[in-house]
């Protein structure tokens, strides 16, 4: 599936060889492949009941963003997209730290991960 | 063979593996094999990192997200003992979750379309061009703007990670009661 | 001394303050004392410039002195300013003279009673308002002295704030006030609008351009008397002044006999240029001023409390002075003013004393035989009497006379019921002097509280306006009677300043017979009453006794029952509706109303928040869609 959304999506703005198309890795397929990614974890935060999961498909989420990022930084001759990505991954550690832990808190209280069930600030 | 066709070739693999196991982190139920999807996920767009030019930023993405952070994630599945997740209850919202996502899709997509049908030329670009990385190496490119132009903000990195690791003690430790009768106050 | 006329005024506003402020801590004695030397300094004054005024040619005796401008704005420009001239120059000395002896007079009276310093910064600042009224230069001014004269009754009348009957009459007193200040306010709107000035002297020269109508002056002059009627206790606005008998008999004495209640005639003198353009209007003044006299009179004849039958006689005597005022006659009008605040202000306080000597004992039905045990109050009490009643030589005689001799030049009709009740007047006060002072000893001696004649702080201001009232016509004499050569002081006075609308159409002799026949009336009624009550030792029965038309009198002819059922019922039940239902459900409602649409809508908004992490992400996602959608669409 990929290979077709790539050859779909492409490139546009260069009439040249087909093949050249596929060949020429522009920007613009490494944002084809941040775009889907992030769609795939935005899609897996919206589907999925178990919190760890949940919180996996938000480091999906992140990663995409990164590609992006680095793929600007590259393109564009600077270095701020990398350092932006540094600290993005320092956040995303720290993140994941309390993430986990406020998650075993409330395992404890409630015996349960579903985020379904965990409705205490109803109304 | 080309060196030029490694790139387009090494690219394609890893953006379908990355692509295919993401996809798998959000079908299996058993979330053990999600976090481990997720970990070759991670390896992928390290790859996919190096094709881009920071080998730097691949390193951390392996040592970080997979080493550090899955590591911590299947300690908690594991701890926690969780099972497989139930089937899907309501199908009304997991019907407009993927209608939401689906016209997320497109309309970026056709964002990217349009807007990468401008030319890349006439933008304004920096001066850290190919040449420069090949010459002085990316890492030290890399450092020398994290530690001049970018030094606050890293302090400050640290300052969250000290942050997040006394959050992380007091959540796991809970507060202790106070002790009056021995005259000991509570820690 | 003219620029410091203003110190006239602030004298006793200084006083109010010291004692409003300190009063407490000063005690009850050195109140008295601050109080009346504040008056008594300001009587100084108004001696010295009066002095001072007499010395200047007649054309030289109008002065304004200005001390700062106050509201100027569009048309209106007045300042606090104040205006020496003759007419306002008698007003102060009466003002502060009477005033200074009945301050001096409630030290004694007052001893004992509870908040005394209150009482006496309460006068002071009545001496203040009633000499800006007085003093004033403009009607705005004087207004404030009209309004301040008015809320000083008011606090005076409920001095006495435990007893029930005294606060109902203050406020009765201060809303019929206000019934008459509306009026006045009217008049003064309809000035502006038309005159465009509000001092007296542009104001008299505007008049006298004559460039507005007559309809209009009518109205002016027809509200400025409502006013009048209000302050001054006429039909249909006296029922205040009887029921403001519950005050101390000091405040009865100086407000609702000599000074408070003459305002009317004052701004009728003053404004006498205007009212004498509008003859309809002193028509209506004239007959209503004779009705209140013979009106009030009857009622006297049936009352029982002393201070009552003062009261109604004050409301006849002012019915004497619109009804002489009314026929044009300002100045004589003017002269009953000064005699009547002399023998008036003496027969309340010489009431006041029976009074204190009784220990609060009011009916005459309880007292008798006093002349024996109160020898100076009694002696006092028999010259104002006489004065009053129109006795040959008398003050109350000279001014009387005048008023009954230039009415009766104006209208024969309106002077019969000024001579009727001349008599009837006389029959009452000499009923009220028999039955008080002689025949048995009816009293009761409580305990230890011996009968005795009042202390010296008391008698000697009655003393000294017993001898004003005996002698204080000689400023009026009339010309016929040139006796000693000596011709009315009075009416050279103010010529200048009042003018003189009445006309004289019958000769000298017509007036000295006049004269003869309303001694003779005085006579009539003398003997009636000294038959009556001296020679028969005839008491006034009991009020459950009493029946018949002599009931209806007594009743005040239930006037006071007409107007609560006529006006005041009224007014408290469209209140009352009101209340209930619209303020009840219209507005309670809309507030209500309000408070339960913000509530229904909370409830209804409470379910959006379900507690489910899953829903807000999808808001979010939705919210993150939308915006791409809104890119995309921005971008093609």
């Amino acid at each position: 599936m990929p290979k077709e959304c790539e050859k779909r999506f492409l490139q546009p703005g260069k009439k040249g060889n087909k093949m050249d198309q596929i060949l020429n890795i522009t920007p613009g397929h490494y944002i084809s492949l941040s775009v889907i990614l992030f769609c795939i974890g935005a899609a897996g935060v919206l589907l999925r009941r178990n919190a760890i999961v949940i919180f996996l498909c938000i480091e999906i989420m992140l990663n995409a963003v990164n590609i992006a990022l680095i793929t600007f930084s590259r393109y564009f001759d600077q270095s701020r997209g990398e350092i932006f990505v540094f600290f993005v991954m320092a956040v995303a550690a720290a993140e994941s730290a309390i993430g986990l832990a406020l998650l075993i808190v409330v395992y404890k209280q409630k015996k349960t991960i579903d985020v379904d069930e965990i409705n205490l600030l109803k109304g | 063979m080309e060196i030029t066709i490694v790139k387009p070739v090494l690219f394609y693999i890893f953006s379908s593996l990355a692509i295919a196991t993401a996809l798998m982190v959000i079908i299996f139920r058993n979330p053990l094999y999600s976090a481990t999807s997720l970990v070759v996920t991670f390896f992928s767009i390290a790859v996919i990192f190096i094709l881009l030019g920071s080998e730097f930023i691949a390193v951390m993405q392996v040592l970080v997200y997979a080493g550090a952070i899955m590591v911590l994630v299947i300690f908690v599945i594991m701890l926690l003992n969780l099972k497989n997740e139930a089937p899907i209850k309501n199908l009304l919202r997991s019907f407009f979750a993927i209608l939401i996502t689906g016209i997320l899709f497109v309309s970026m997509m056709f964002v990217l379309v349009k807007g990468a049908s401008e030319n890349l030329e006439g933008a304004k670009r920096g001066v850290i061009t190919e040449a420069v990385i090949n010459e002085t190496g990316s890492i030290e490119v890399f450092s020398m703007a994290l530690f001049s132009e970018y030094l606050i903000p890293f302090e400050l990195a640290s300052l969250l990670l000290t942050a997040a690791i006394i959050g992380v003690v007091i959540l796991a430790k809970g507060m202790r009661k106070k002790v009056s009768s021995t005259g000991e106050k509570g820690k | 001394m003219f620029e410091y006329v203003w110190l006239i005024v602030l004298l006793p506003f200084f006083g109010f303050l010291i004692l409003g402020l300190l009063g407490n801590k000063l005690g009850e004695r050195i109140s008295g004392i601050v109080a009346s030397l504040a008056t008594v300094l300001s009587f100084a004054l108004a001696v010295k410039i009066f002095i001072e005024l007499l010395s200047r040619p007649e054309e030289e005796r109008s002065v304004v002195v200005t001390l700062f401008d106050w509201i100027v704005a569009g048309k209106i420009h007045t300042a606090i300013a104040y205006q020496i001239d003759p007419l306002s120059m008698l007003m102060t000395l009466i003002i502060t003279g009477v005033g200074s002896l009945i301050h001096i007079y409630s030290i004694g009276y007052m001893h004992g009673d509870k908040g005394v310093p209150r009482f006496f910064a309460y006068l002071n600042l009545f001496m203040f308002s009633m000499l800006n009224l007085v003093l004033g230069s403009n009607l705005i001014l004087m207004f404030l002295g009209w309004e301040g004269v008015g809320l000083c009754s008011y606090l005076l009348i409920a001095y006495y704030y435990d007893v029930k009957d005294a606060g109902d009459a203050g406020k009765k007193a201060f809303i019929v006030n206000r019934v008459g200040d509306f009026g006045f306010i009217i008049g003064i709107f309809l000035i502006i609008n038309y005159f465009g000035v509000l001092d007296f002297l542009s104001l008299e020269k505007a008049v006298e351009a004559e460039s507005v109508g007559a309809l209009v002056i009518f109205w002016i002059t027809l509200m400025l008397f409502v006013g009048a009627t209000g302050k001054s206790a006429q039909i249909p606005l006296y029922v205040w002044l009887p029921d403001a008998m519950a005050g101390p008999t000091p405040v009865s004495a100086l407000i609702h006999a000599a000074t408070m209640v003459t305002s009317g005639i004052y701004m009728l003198a003053r404004l006498s240029f205007l009212f004498v353009k509008a003859p309809e209007t002193m028509m209506i003044i004239s007959v209503i001023g004779a009705l209140t006299a013979f009106f009030a009179a009857t009622i006297g004849t049936q009352q029982n409390d002393i201070k009552k039958v003062l009261a109604y006689s004050t409301v006849s005597q002012l019915g004497y002075m619109f009804m002489g005022a009314g026929a044009g006659a300002f100045t004589a009008a003017l002269f009953h003013v000064m005699t009547h605040a002399f023998f008036k202000a003496l027969l309340f306080l010489g009431a006041g004393s029976v009074i204190h000597a009784l220990h609060h004992e009011q009916d005459i039905r309880n007292m008798g035989g006093l002349r024996k045990k109160l020898p100076i109050t009694h002696f006092i009490f028999l010259i104002g009497t006489l004065a009053i009643a129109g006795t040959p030589f008398f003050s109350g005689f000279f001014s009387k006379d005048e008023i009954l001799w230039k009415t009766f030049n104006y209208n024969i009709v309106v002077w019969a019921f000024g001579a009727a009740a001349a008599m009837i007047t006389s029959y009452y006060m000499f009923r009220l002097y028999f039955v008080t002072f002689w025949g048995d000893m009816r009293y009761h001696e409580h305990g230890d509280h011996k009968v005795h004649e009042s202390p010296l702080v008391m008698t000697v201001p009655l003393l000294i306006l017993a001898v004003l009232s005996a002698f204080g016509g000689i400023f009026g004499i009339p010309h016929i009677l040139d006796i000693f050569h000596i011709g009315n002081y009075l009416e050279e006075f103010l010529k200048e300043t009042v003018l003189d609308g009445s006309k004289t159409y019958y000769g000298h002799n017509v007036e000295i017979g006049l004269m003869v026949f309303s001694v003779t009336l005085a006579f009539a009624g003398f003997l009636i009453a000294y038959k009556l009550f001296y020679r028969n030792r005839k008491i006034p029965v009991k009020d459950d006794d009493i029946k018949g038309l002599n009931n209806v009198v007594y009743q005040k002819y239930f006037i006071d029952e007409i107007y609560n059922s006529l006006f005041v019922q009224s007014i408290l039940n469209f209140s009352y509706g009101l209340w209930r239902w619209f303020d009840v459900l219209v507005i309670d409602g809309i507030v209500n109303g309000v408070g339960k649409i913000i509530k229904n809508f909370g409830d209804g908004s409470r379910d959006v928040q379900t507690g489910v992490v899953h829903d807000y992400m999808i808001s979010m996602a939705i919210g993150l869609a939308s915006f791409m959608t809104l890119l995309c669409l921005y971008l093609w």
